[in-house]
């Protein structure tokens, strides 16, 4: 009997450890519960319908784009520079000081390209200090309310380990010098699983493109639990807190003999005349036809790619076992009320809840 | 006279000799021409914020003392320099070197102390807002623009004195124009210098902003029309920008600046002669003789019209320039123009007005010598020389070559040291040309190589010997010109005695190589080379016959008196073995003296690297390449060949008269053919000399 009880006991406790999640550090919780949603755009002027979203779904935190880090195209004394900023016109400016999202939280996030990362080896100390001067300025400048944690966004590699997890230190460090009381937190792709975390605070799980766009074979490079689920086994025991980002967009992707040219935008498949639909995605073109920049030619392929919502419930299901009682918030990628108009109320909802 | 015809067959030989010798080379030869700027101006040019910095520093040294050297302002006001504070050893170091700070400091001028700071305050944030990371901390009110400078604008504008009022008015605008407040800098510019004239450097500076900031709001026609008012002929971005600041600034010196930038574009500058009739009509436009200079060199580099291009410069004179740099090249290119025509009325005047302007002091001395050389040697030489006037001309050119070489110092120190197994320089010893003139044992390294010396060489010995006579006139252009060429007894006797011997004329020879100072021959450069030692003749027959004088104090004037002789007996000799031989002897010593001895008759030989090349050239025209290797290098010139030909054939005729065994004996020895000798002639004096005196058995057996 004492033995039974005992071993019982000792089952407890191991499935207690792994009802945990495996680690304690990753089960603490980094901030705030709350929904979440990026917003990718250089502008940022939210429409009524973006902001009525973002009300209507009780979005707390809002991560947004500050700029991306790439490397000088020109001679001069900088080797990265910061690219694409976002830019606040003086109405949003206003707007942001008032109530519509005066009592939300804005994650700034910057984007650091491969390239700039690779550049900057050795010199990850300037860069923080380029980063978190720049933006603590930019939040500033545009009146950013309730800025409480700062996110840094890079697909860093094995051999770029070392030197991403040194800006992340460095990172932190500066911000102490800077007397800001800020979270530091970074993007957690699904490869990036299975190595170690990144000494920052918390993290978010990207749960989009999550296979190869460029491969013509693949059915949906947005989002397909066969290319996710591999990597399903690390999140129980990641040793950092992750919220979970999942897709919301959808895109056209073009090729010609097999070879990947580009995005499209708005390329009108249903249109018989032009194109012939080959597979439940796939259309191939039937006539040259302008569209952008671009001539699609006769033979070239279209695929559709979205984040259908049947497809994004079945892998959030999957992660959210996974998460078991792990606290964490959802996030969808990103504010578009195009993109969003697809989804209804309650597919929304669901997409939000942790099922905690 | 013996006998006639062996005198005739003598003396045609002779004449033989002498006629091989080609007619002596024409000249001159002009030097690579030094290349000035006249109008033109090729090095880097000034730009609208160099003429703003140069009246900028005028204007702080009237404000404080015209015995503050500009560069100590220049220090001060725009470079970093340390915080003004007394706990900062920097600043009290430049309370030390720095005549402007010292200047405040002593006066307590605070106002302007604190002005300085508060301008490097706003070049230091102007710096970083152009790093590309930088983004500013907070908006401005005013307008939807960064408020990075907001806090040091208003300081500038709360100034309520009025000796800087200016000063804070531009320093307002112009931190307005970098924070992107462009209204707001405009509107403060309009108001702000209401009561300031209309010519201040600090009210055009600000306009500019001003106008900067128009054409970042998109009115780039107003912004034109400000730049172009105010000067700023590069920020104008209308293409066509002559035409536009011609009709809104014709006399800006800017715009003078940049035509003299752009004298290589065509259009350019037949546009802007064209356009100078009218302007120079127009009562507005101040500085006509900056326009009438403009005209002129069109017409001479672009319609080759000397008439016209003298006429405007002529007129440029009479009127005002934008500057006393234009009026001095303007003067100065009417010289060009006068020696292009070949006119001298004025040569005196000039050159010592412009010779003023080569003083060491000069910064820009070296330029104004390359232009007097540009002159001279280009167009007044070759005229006075086409005319046959050789005396003006070597003294011209020998004052140009001279010019400053009595200031410059020469290193004469150049051969590294080895000792105790390391290899190292003595320090650097320096002489002025005066002193190595002097020197026994230092090389002279002008005086044989410089234009003038070639073109006394290109001259016969008669004529040069003429032109040493002529010099000897007082006039006002040579007394003035003596001062700097060299025109000393010595140099013109030996080289006129050295041009005899070459003519094979050994009683003028004699005659000058006599008066020439043995002071002077220790002074030669191929004295100093040791050049000298050699016998005339080879070794075998020294000994002998020592015809040959190696350690002579003159050997050219012992050569001269040698080769007389020898030619005395060529023709006189009693017997026709002792004529012969003279004639061998003669034609082998003037054999000698263009090879093995080759300084009896020329004054460089060879190549060396880095030094002087016998050789004028006019660049890439080949046939205008002179070799005057006829007084340096026998062995390239074109009198080898016939020197050579003459001496061979004067040689075998010379043999073929020769009637005893002993004679042809000795002329074999002459000649070096000692195993000849032996061979031929076993039984004379001279094979047994030579058996028991020739140590190289070799050479005879």
């Amino acid at each position: 009997m004492k033995l039974i009880a005992g071993a019982a006991a000792l089952l407890i406790a191991l499935m207690t450890v792994a009802g945990c999640g495996g680690n304690p550090a990753g089960s603490q919780p980094c901030h705030e519960e709350t929904n979440g949603v990026y917003y990718w755009k250089t502008v940022f002027a939210p429409n009524s319908a973006e902001l009525a979203f973002i009300d209507g779904h009780d979005v707390g935190r809002i991560y947004l784009r500050m700029f991306d880090v790439t490397v000088n195209p020109d001679a001069g004394p900088d080797k990265t520079v910061p690219n694409a900023s976002v830019r606040i016109d003086y109405d949003t400016y206003e707007n942001l000081m008032q109530d519509s999202l005066n009592g939300k939280e804005f994650v700034p996030v910057v984007y650091v390209t491969l390239d700039a990362l690779k550049r900057m080896e050795g010199d990850e100390n300037e860069l923080a200090g380029n980063i978190v001067s720049r933006l603590k300025n930019m939040v500033s400048y545009n009146g950013l309310p309730n800025v409480a944690e700062m996110q840094l966004d890079c697909d860093w590699t094995i051999s770029t380990e070392p030197s991403y997890f040194k800006l992340c230190e460095d990172v932190k460090n500066r911000l102490k010098q800077e007397g800001l009381p800020w979270r530091l937190s970074s993007t957690i792709r699904l490869h990036q699983l299975r190595r170690k975390a990144p000494p920052v605070d918390c993290g978010v799980l990207m749960v989009y493109n999550t296979g190869n766009f460029d491969d013509p074979d693949a059915d949906n490079s947005i989002i397909d639990i066969k290319d996710i689920e591999p990597y399903l086994k690390h999140i129980p025991s990641y040793a950092l807190h992750l919220d979970v980002a999942y897709p919301t967009y959808s895109w056209q992707l073009l090729f010609r003999k097999r070879q990947f040219l580009g995005l499209m935008n708005n390329v009108d498949v249903a249109d018989t005349t032009a194109f012939t639909r080959v597979a439940p995605n796939r259309y191939v073109a039937r006539r040259n036809i302008p569209c952008n920049n671009r001539v699609i030619r006769p033979g070239d392929m279209v695929r559709e790619e979205q984040s259908a919502y049947p497809g994004i419930s079945e892998v959030k299901e999957r992660i959210e076992s996974k998460l078991a009682n792990r606290p964490h918030s959802n996030i969808l990628y990103h504010l578009d009320s195009k993109n969003l108009s697809k989804y209804s109320y309650d597919e929304i909802d669901n997409l939000y809840s942790t099922a905690r | 006279m013996k006998s006639t015809i062996s005198t005739r067959l003598l003396v045609s030989a002779v004449a033989l000799i002498a006629a091989a010798v080609p007619a002596l080379a024409c000249g001159p030869f002009n030097p690579i021409i030094p290349t000035p700027d006249f109008f033109e101006i090729s090095i880097p040019h000034r730009t609208m914020a160099d003429f703003d910095r140069e009246e900028n520093l005028r204007l702080w040294q009237e404000m404080t003392s015209a015995d503050i050297p500009l560069s100590d302002i220049e220090t001060a006001v725009y470079t970093r320099t340390a915080d003004c504070n007394y706990g900062n050893p920097d600043y009290l170091n430049l309370l030390h070197e720095n005549k402007f700070y010292t200047f405040l400091n002593n006066t307590r001028d605070e106002e302007i102390l604190d002005y300085l700071a508060k301008a490097k305050e706003i070049e230091s944030r102007r710096e970083l807002m152009k790093s590309a990371w930088y983004y500013p901390e907070s908006r401005n009110y005013y307008e939807d623009a960064p408020a990075a400078m907001d806090d040091i604008i208003k300081v500038c504008m709360m100034y309520d004195g009025s000796r800087l009022k200016d000063r804070y008015a531009m320093l307002a605008v112009r931190s307005m124009f970098a924070a992107g407040q462009y209204s707001r800098c405009i509107e403060y510019c309009d108001t702000a210098f209401t009561d300031i004239p209309d010519g201040n450097l600090f009210k055009s500076m600000a306009e500019r902003y001003a106008a900067g900031a128009w054409s970042r709001l998109g009115d780039v026609e107003r912004a034109d029309s400000i730049f172009a008012k105010a000067g700023d002929v590069w920020s104008v971005s209308e293409p066509n920008r002559l035409d536009y600041m011609l009709r809104f600034n014709p006399s800006a010196p800017q715009l003078m600046e940049w035509l003299r930038c752009n004298t290589d574009d065509y259009i350019v500058m037949i546009t802007a002669a064209a356009e100078a009739g009218e302007l120079l009509r127009d009562n507005r436009v101040t500085n006509k003789g900056d326009w009438h200079f403009l005209r002129s060199y069109v017409n001479n580099l672009y319609y080759s019209n000397m008439r016209l291009a003298r006429n405007d410069i002529r007129e440029a004179l009479k009127h005002d320039f934008s500057s006393d740099e234009l009026r001095d090249l303007a003067r100065v290119w009417r010289m060009k123009l006068d020696a292009m025509s070949g006119d001298t009325s004025s040569l005196l005047a000039n050159l010592k007005w412009i010779e003023e302007k080569t003083e060491p002091l000069n910064s820009d001395a070296k330029e104004w010598a390359r232009r007097i050389r540009n002159i001279i040697y280009a167009d007044y030489v070759p005229e006075m020389w086409r005319r046959g006037d050789y005396t003006t001309a070597i003294l011209l050119c020998g004052y140009a070559d001279n010019l400053d070489r009595g200031k410059i110092r020469y290193d004469v120190t150049w051969e590294y040291v080895y000792t105790d197994n390391r290899c190292f320089f003595p320090p650097v010893v320096s002489k002025t040309l005066q002193e190595l003139r002097k020197s026994t044992t230092e090389t002279n390294p002008s005086d044989y190589s410089m234009l003038s010396f070639q073109l006394m060489g290109s001259l016969s010995s008669g004529q040069l010997a003429t032109v040493y006579n002529n010099m000897q006139q007082a006039t006002p252009l040579y007394e003035f010109l003596k001062r700097r060429a060299r025109t000393d007894r010595d140099y013109y006797y030996e080289t006129i005695g050295t041009l005899a011997l070459r003519e094979e004329n050994f009683a003028r020879a004699e005659h000058y190589l006599s008066r020439v100072s043995d002071e002077y021959i220790r002074t030669m450069n191929t004295q100093k080379g040791g050049y000298f030692d050699r016998d005339i003749f080879d070794c075998y027959s020294s000994y002998r016959f020592g015809t040959g004088n190696p350690h002579s104090d003159n050997p050219k004037l012992t050569f001269a008196r040698m080769m007389k002789s020898l030619k005395h007996t060529m023709l006189y000799g009693s017997t026709a073995d002792q004529r012969g031989l003279a004639k061998i002897r003669y034609a082998t010593a003037r054999r000698a003296s263009y090879n093995g001895n080759w300084a009896l008759t020329q004054y460089w030989r060879g190549y060396c690297p880095g030094t002087f090349m016998a050789i004028l050239n006019y660049g890439d025209n080949e046939d205008d390449v002179c070799d005057y290797s006829f007084l340096y290098d026998y062995d390239t010139s074109d009198e080898e060949e016939a020197i050579e030909a003459a001496c061979e054939k004067a040689i075998d005729e010379a043999l073929a008269t020769l009637t005893t065994d002993e004679a042809r004996a000795e002329a074999q020895y002459i000649l070096g053919n000692l195993a000849t000798v032996i061979a031929r002639y076993p039984s004379t004096t001279t094979a047994a000399y030579i058996r028991t005196s020739c140590d190289t058995w070799s050479t005879w057996i």
